[in-house]
């Protein structure tokens, strides 16, 4: 920001994608619709099977949410290393911030449909099965990511550090993935199998709208947290500069 | 050739440190034979009971003890800004982490090679002479594992505020596909007539050498300005 005159520094703020939350809220709302108007009711699993829905979606989100934060985690610590990257390399930090945030809540989406669908299926809210520890532990893995992160505030080194944890739980999350399916388990192959019960074709078009909808809501949110980063990092500039002429009129 | 030269003295410092002091050494052994008698309290064990609890109460020892001697070994670096200091010398940054990985992974070792067979005898379990090989090659490829990864995060973490409580939460749910793949295979060392465990041995070293290429990559791009 420019600090030439007072006025420049009090510049409304840039409008985002205003349209956006209208349009995420009206395919949330079609897919509500869809979940519980349209999908026929599951023969063996009853009402509950119509949480699958968005218990999938989220699992899908918060999957690309940890990826994503990884990726360009990776990107930030290339990047902040290069001389003129200076400002693709906070985006990337932003961007990443911004993933692992909705990574973490979307997995805590996962991990309360999940327990409320397998107790009546399963007769058990929680059993050691690969891809509910997959998923718990990369919870774990994310939450220390976004507690670094928020210690680190504007200091450059407690950023990269937190990157680091990204870039080491990355390929993690991929050998853990490796380690459970080793040790054995029951869990749905809903995507790759034929688990989950999505056999009628209104059951895979609800699927389908359920996912698309719930990662356009993931995207609206990871663009809303980084315009939040960005603002929060212009106000910290605006305060350090504040403080400066303050000191220097003093 | 210096780098290699470089983490050979900041080895020799430490192990010269712990040799006077002994306070990494004790401070592993000691938990680490506390953890055991706790188990063997807690758990109630008979002979059926040992064989199921047995790999898991050495893995469980293994990572516990060595998330202790991780935070023994970079704490000492903390006072003064030492840890500054040796990323400053000339020998580089690469010669830091490497230096003190050895040194997680020796002291480890160290504490290992008396804890292992003591919490044997504890637990009275025979290990027989076909699986002696497993447990020691899987015991070591585990342990290199966890030193790479815990050395890493112990390094970055050093300066943070809560590292107590981060360290576990970051280290723990990386090195998972080790303590899976080490119980497994330590299983199968106390009872080789059992059907061998296939893709864990793989799996461990496949672990082991991402982290060897990942992990210095990552301490040198975090921990240098």
């Amino acid at each position: 920001m420019s600090a030439s005159s007072p006025d420049a520094d009090l510049q409304p703020a840039r409008p985002g994608v205003t349209w956006m939350p209208y349009v995420v809220a009206a395919a949330l709302l079609v897919a509500l619709f869809l979940v519980f108007f349209v999908a026929p009711r599951e023969r063996t699993m009853g009402e509950v099977q119509r949480i699958f829905y968005f218990h999938v979606a989220s699992a899908f989100a918060a999957l690309i949410g940890w990826v994503g934060c990884a990726v360009a985690s990776l990107a930030y610590l290339f990047l902040s290393a290069r001389q003129g990257m200076e400002v693709i390399a906070k985006i990337t930090d932003r961007l990443a911030h911004a993933l692992g945030e909705i990574g973490v809540l979307f997995g805590t989406i996962v991990l309360i449909t999940g327990p409320l669908w397998a107790k009546p299926v399963w007769k058990t809210y929680w059993t050691w099965e690969p891809r509910l520890v997959l998923m718990m532990l990369t919870q774990f893995l994310f939450i220390g990511y976004l507690v670094l992160r928020a210690y680190a505030k504007k200091d450059v080194a407690g950023r990269k550090l937190a990157a680091g944890i990204a870039v080491i739980g990355g390929p993690a999350v991929y050998l853990i993935h490796v380690a459970v399916e080793l040790w054995g388990g029951n869990h749905p192959q809903v995507v790759s199998g034929q688990g989950g019960g999505l056999q009628h074709p209104d059951m895979q078009l609800t699927f389908a709208v359920a996912i698309a909808s719930v990662l356009l809501f993931a995207a609206s949110l990871v663009h809303l947290r980084m315009r939040h980063h960005a603002f929060t990092d212009e106000l910290e500039d605006a305060y350090l500069e504040l403080s400066d002429r303050e000191d220097a009129r003093s | 050739m210096s780098t290699l030269r470089g983490a050979l003295h900041i080895l020799a410092k430490d192990l010269k440190v712990e040799l006077r002091t002994r306070e990494v050494f004790l401070t592993m052994t000691l938990f680490a034979i506390l953890i055991v008698v706790i188990f063997a309290f807690a758990f109630q064990l008979d002979a059926d009971a040992t064989r199921a609890v047995a790999p898991g109460l050495l893995w469980v020892t293994v990572v516990f003890s060595g998330n202790l001697g991780v935070a023994r070994v970079m704490d000492k670096e903390r006072e003064l800004g030492a840890f500054q200091g040796l990323l400053l010398a000339p020998a580089g940054p690469m010669a830091v982490f490497w230096g003190k990985a050895m040194g997680v992974l020796l002291f480890m070792l160290a504490m290992e090679l008396l804890v292992v067979p003591l919490a044997l005898i504890f637990v009275s379990i025979s290990l027989p002479t076909s699986g002696i090989l497993t447990l020691i090659l899987t015991l070591f490829l585990g342990t290199l594992g966890f030193a790479l990864v815990g050395t890493l995060f112990g390094a970055m973490l050093a300066d943070v505020r809560m590292r107590e409580v981060l360290l576990p939460v970051v280290v723990y749910p990386v090195v998972v596909p080790v303590l899976v793949a080490g119980v497994k295979l330590s299983a199968w060392a106390f009872d080789p007539a059992a059907e061998e465990p296939v893709g864990f041995l793989p799996l461990m070293a496949g672990f082991d050498l991402l982290y060897l290429a990942l992990a210095p990559w990552v301490f040198g791009r975090t921990m240098v300005e």
